[in-house]
C-alpha cells in the first residue's frame, strides 16, 4: 500500500498562523446558525459563476442528523456545504454543469441506491449517499457510515453512474469497521487547531474542517483521531496566496500527537 | 535519438522508474529538482510527468521555485514556459503536471497546457480542480503502469462513454481509486483532468514527440 503524507514543502510567510486563527476565530455558535437557504445563498454569492440557488436539500446521515447541504443552481452546478455553510465540494467546472444532462441527478441517485442495495446489501443500510458529478457524463455517489455521535466510521461505498448509458459500476466498498475501546476524545478540537497552526510548515495553509473519526492504523488497530482537513497555501510571484492541494493530518484524540504517518 | 527522459517530480517517485524503464524510456526521477532544473531538463525529454502543488498557471518545485505559463521574465526562482524558444520542447511527447488546477487559466500567468503546447508538446494534460491527499501520486503511478502494461492511447475523445474507456487516463484513475486511502469525494476530484493535443497517441514504443 502506498503511504505518504505530504506532497511538496510549500513556501511560507510569517502571517499564516494569524490568518488561520482569524478564519476560525469567528466560529458560529449553534444558536446563531442561519437557515439552509440563507447558507446556500451566501455560498453562491462567494461563487457567482455558478449561478443562483435553485434548490437546497439537507443530506441526512444514518443517525438522523443533517450532515451537509446540497445546493443546486440554475446553471446545473451542485455545491455541498457543511452545517455552517462552508463549501466542501462542488460538481466540477461550470462549463460542464451548463450542459444538459441526459440523466437527472435524481434518477442517477435512485439507480445507484438500488445498485448498492442489491450488490452490497450490508452497505445498503448506510442511508442517503452524497452525490458528486465529476465529469460531463458521469455521477459518482458515495456513502459514509457515521456513528450516533457523528464520528465517521470505517465503512464506505461508492458507485459511478454513466449518464449516457446508465451503466453502473461499484468502485469501492470497505466493510471493515475498526473497533475502539473508547469514543471519548481527551484532546479537544481547539487544542488540535492550536497544535496545527503552531507548526511552521503550515503557516501558509488554511484549515477547512476538523472532524473526529475512527481510522485504522498501519497495524490494523482502530484509532480515535482528529482529522485536520487543510489546503496548502501557494504564493504567486505577485505575492498573492492561493489555496492548492487538499491534505489531511491526523492527531491522536487521546494524546494530541501527530499520527499521520501511521494512518495515511 | 538520444535518451528518452522523464521527470516525475514531487515525492515517492521511484514508482516511475521501473515501469517506464521497462517501456523503453530512460527514466530520470527526482524529488529534489528546482524549477530551473525542471525547466531545463524538460527540453531533452519525451515525457514530463510531475506531481507537485499547483494553481492556475503555476506549478511548484521542491524548493518552492516555480514554473509558470507566462507573464514575466525568468529569474533564479521563476521560470516561464512562454519564454522558451519556439522549439525548445518540440521533442516533448507528453507534458502532464499532476497538481491542483494545472489545467486552469490564470489572468496573468496564463495556461500551462496551452503554453507547453505552443512550444511543441504534442499532448498536455492538467486538472481543473483541487486534488487531494494521495490521489495525485497514485494517479501518476497508475499512468506509468498503463504505459508499461497496456497498449492504450493516452486518452479518449471527450464526450465518449467515459468511465469505461480503455485508455491510460482511465486506467490511472481506476488504479488511484482502488489504492487511495482518501474519501470517495476527494478521490473523485482526480476525474477533472483536461487534455489538449494528440490524446489518441500510444506512448509505446518509446519515442520523442514530433514538431
Amino acid at each position: 500500500m502506498f503511504r505518504t503524507r505530504t506532497l511538496v514543502a510549500a513556501a511560507v510567510v510569517a502571517t499564516t498562523a494569524v490568518v488561520a486563527g482569524a478564519v476560525w476565530a469567528g466560529a458560529v455558535s449553534l444558536s446563531e446558525v442561519p437557515s439552509a437557504q440563507e447558507l446556500a445563498v451566501d455560498a453562491v454569492k462567494r461563487m457567482p459563476e455558478v449561478g443562483s440557488v435553485q434548490s437546497v436539500e439537507e443530506i441526512v446521515a444514518p443517525n438522523g442528523r443533517a450532515q451537509q447541504l446540497e445546493v443546486r443552481t440554475d446553471r446545473g452546478t451542485i455545491l455541498w456545504l457543511d452545517q455552517v455553510g462552508r463549501t466542501i465540494g462542488s460538481s466540477g467546472a461550470v462549463a460542464r454543469a451548463q450542459r444538459e444532462l441526459p440523466l437527472s441527478l435524481e434518477s442517477a441517485r435512485a439507480e445507484a441506491t438500488e445498485f448498492v442495495a442489491s450488490q452490497y446489501p450490508d452497505l445498503g443500510q448506510l442511508g442517503s449517499p452524497v452525490a458528486i458529478k465529476v465529469s460531463e457524463d458521469a455521477y459518482i455517489f458515495a456513502w459514509d457510515e457515521r456513528s450516533d455521535e457523528g464520528i465517521r466510521l470505517g465503512r464506505s461505498a461508492s458507485v459511478r453512474v454513466n449518464l449516457k448509458s446508465g451503466s453502473l459500476r461499484g468502485y469501492s466498498a470497505k466493510y471493515d469497521r475498526p473497533q475502539v475501546s473508547s469514543m471519548v476524545p481527551v484532546v479537544d478540537e481547539r487544542k488540535v487547531r492550536s497544535i496545527f497552526a503552531s507548526d511552521p510548515d503550515h503557516r501558509l495553509d488554511t484549515i477547512k474542517a476538523v472532524t473526529l473519526e475512527v481510522r485504522e492504523d498501519s497495524k490494523g488497530a482502530g484509532r480515535l483521531v482528529w482529522c485536520v482537513d487543510y489546503r496548502v497555501g501557494l504564493t504567486y510571484p505577485d505575492g498573492k496566496v492561493v489555496e492548492s492541494t487538499g491534505m489531511v493530518q491526523f492527531f491522536d484524540a487521546l494524546t494530541g500527537s501527530d499520527i499521520t504517518a501511521e494512518l495515511y | 535519438m538520444g535518451h528518452l527522459n522523464t521527470i516525475p517530480m514531487g515525492y515517492q517517485l521511484t514508482w516511475g522508474e521501473g515501469w517506464l524503464d521497462q517501456s523503453g524510456y530512460n527514466c530520470y526521477s527526482s524529488t529534489t529538482l528546482s524549477a530551473y532544473a525542471w525547466y531545463t531538463n524538460m527540453k531533452d525529454d519525451a515525457l514530463c510527468i510531475s506531481v507537485s502543488h499547483g494553481a492556475p498557471g503555476v506549478i511548484v518545485a521542491n524548493d518552492s521555485s516555480k514554473i509558470l505559463g507566462k507573464g514575466g521574465s525568468n529569474t533564479s526562482t521563476l521560470w516561464y514556459i512562454k519564454n522558451m524558444s519556439s522549439t525548445d520542447i518540440a521533442d516533448l511527447l507528453l507534458f502532464m503536471p499532476i497538481g491542483c488546477s494545472t489545467g486552469v487559466t490564470h489572468s496573468t500567468y496564463g495556461n500551462l497546457l496551452g503554453e507547453a503546447r505552443g512550444k511543441g508538446a504534442d499532448i498536455a494534460i492538467g486538472w481543473e480542480e483541487t486534488l487531494y491527499d494521495d490521489g495525485p501520486p497514485l494517479f501518476g503511478m497508475g499512468f506509468c503502469r498503463a504505459v508499461r502494461y497496456t497498449s492504450y492511447p493516452v486518452d479518449s475523445p471527450p464526450g465518449r462513454n467515459s468511465g469505461e474507456d480503455n485508455d491510460c487516463m482511465q486506467y490511472a484513475f481506476d488504479y488511484m481509486w482502488a489504492n487511495s486511502e482518501s474519501t470517495p469525494m476527494r478521490k473523485a476530484a482526480m476525474y477533472s483532468w483536461v487534455t489538449q493535443g494528440q490524446y489518441g497517441q500510444v506512448l509505446r514504443p518509446a519515442r520523442y514527440g514530433s514538431w
